[in-house]
């Protein structure tokens, strides 16, 4: 079996390749609102980093040549973690330097 | 007068116990036959026919050897005779396929014309689902018999008991073009299959066991791309808030456009979750996925907040 056979046995259709594509883009999108909030709040910012690095990490994992297993722990732990941004995005929003008209 | 004598004679003629002794026979046969069987009526009739047989064999066998020995030319007749004896077992009726044959390709047919409109679900090809004793007999009924049976076309044999199948199956119930692919003969249904759908996509396994990779990463894709928008959305909204000049006379108004895309993020990461989790079950089930709400709630959403921040401006002026 030469080498192109290989992968295209083990990677049909280049799908592991895309997903890992897709983890690295959600990486990034989680490091880019980690910077706008990080303009804002220095720990929350951070948070939200490390954030994109633990999504990054997973993406790896992902994307490896690991049997199809153990996906609903990883992508709910990506749930978890843009449910949180998300909530923190809210606080931010309504408690946050701007919120003048809550806090006369 | 005529029909005076008619009466007189048909209740004379009315025998009450042959009637009897009929409802009787008729009724209880089974009784009749155990009752026989208990005194041993079976056991003579049948020693007796069987030596009855004992004694007659003998004499006919004989009786033949001396017709066969008296004649020369019934000698002859004899090994003439021989091989087309031997041949009639593997005769092509006799070698017939077996009814269970008939039954799968019914049953594959049939499923085949369920199963199409529903789904890409293919079985497999004809070829494989012939059984092999069956292609076995034919090949040796083609080799016994030699050049009659070899020049004799085999596919359209095989087209003349593929319609005995047409006959036995509603007509209504399979859709027209299986029904001439099936009357035109196995091998020709399985080219207009093919030809009819080209290219069929790999389909997901039917029951239990995990899907096809390809379909686990697409489903995992797209439920990260579900992510992003989530992300993009918490993003936007955060920005709006926080980054945007305020509106001249309207306090709320960059909250009224950012909160909503907050709260929107977070709804679409958890519902996004929520339909990876059952579109994966149906892939695992075999059966069609979903349709999401999700796209209809992000696009009225959206268009509401845009149609908010559009008023807002051109009342801010």
């Amino acid at each position: 079996m030469s080498q192109a056979q290989r992968s295209r046995s083990h990677d049909p259709g280049l799908a592991r390749a895309r997903t890992s594509l897709a983890w690295t883009r959600t990486a990034l999108a989680f490091a880019g609102i980690g910077a706008v909030i990080l303009r804002r709040d220095l720990t929350a910012g951070l948070v939200v980093l490390a954030l994109s690095v633990l999504v990054w990490s997973v993406g790896r994992l992902a994307g490896g040549t690991g049997p199809v297993r153990g996906r609903p722990v990883r992508l709910l732990v990506i749930t978890v973690a843009v449910t949180g941004v998300s909530l923190v995005a809210l606080g931010l929003a309504m408690f946050g330097p701007q919120t003048a008209w809550i806090r006369p | 007068m005529v029909t005076l004598v008619t009466l007189a004679v048909a209740v004379a003629a009315r025998p009450e116990p042959a009637w009897a002794l009929m409802t009787e026979a008729n009724v209880c046969p089974s009784w009749r036959r155990l009752i026989r069987l208990a005194t041993g009526v079976f056991a003579l009739k049948n020693a007796s026919q069987f030596f009855a047989i004992m004694e007659a064999a003998p004499e006919l066998a004989t009786g033949l050897a001396e017709v066969a020995g008296a004649d020369e030319d019934g000698a002859e007749l004899g090994l003439e005779l021989a091989p087309e004896l031997e041949l009639l077992p593997l005769l092509e009726q006799a070698a017939m396929p077996a009814a269970s044959a008939h039954t799968s390709r019914i049953c594959w047919t049939t499923l085949r014309a369920i199963i199409q409109p529903f789904s890409n679900f293919s079985p497999p090809p004809a070829t494989q689902r012939t059984p092999v004793h069956d292609t076995g007999v034919r090949q040796a009924v083609a080799s016994q018999l030699g050049a009659v049976i070899q020049s004799w076309p085999l596919r359209s044999w095989l087209a003349s008991s593929a319609e005995d199948d047409v006959g036995e199956r509603p007509a209504a119930a399979v859709p027209g073009r299986v029904r001439t692919a099936i009357s035109a003969g196995e091998e020709t249904q399985t080219d207009a299959s093919d030809r009819a759908r080209p290219a069929p996509p790999p389909a997901p396994p039917v029951t239990g066991g995990e899907p096809d990779a390809r379909y686990t990463f697409a489903n995992e894709r797209t439920f990260l791309a579900w992510m992003r928008t989530a992300l993009g959305l918490v993003a936007a909204g955060l920005a709006i808030v926080q980054l945007l000049p305020p509106f001249h006379g309207i306090r709320w108004g960059r909250h009224a456009i950012g909160v909503p895309l907050i709260v929107l993020g977070g709804v679409v990461a958890v519902v996004s979750y929520l339909e990876w989790s059952a579109n994966q079950r149906a892939l695992r089930q075999g059966d069609p996925p979903r349709r999401s709400w999700l796209p209809h709630v992000l696009a009225a959403t959206i268009a509401l907040v845009a149609l908010v921040a559009a008023v807002m401006a051109l009342i801010s002026g």
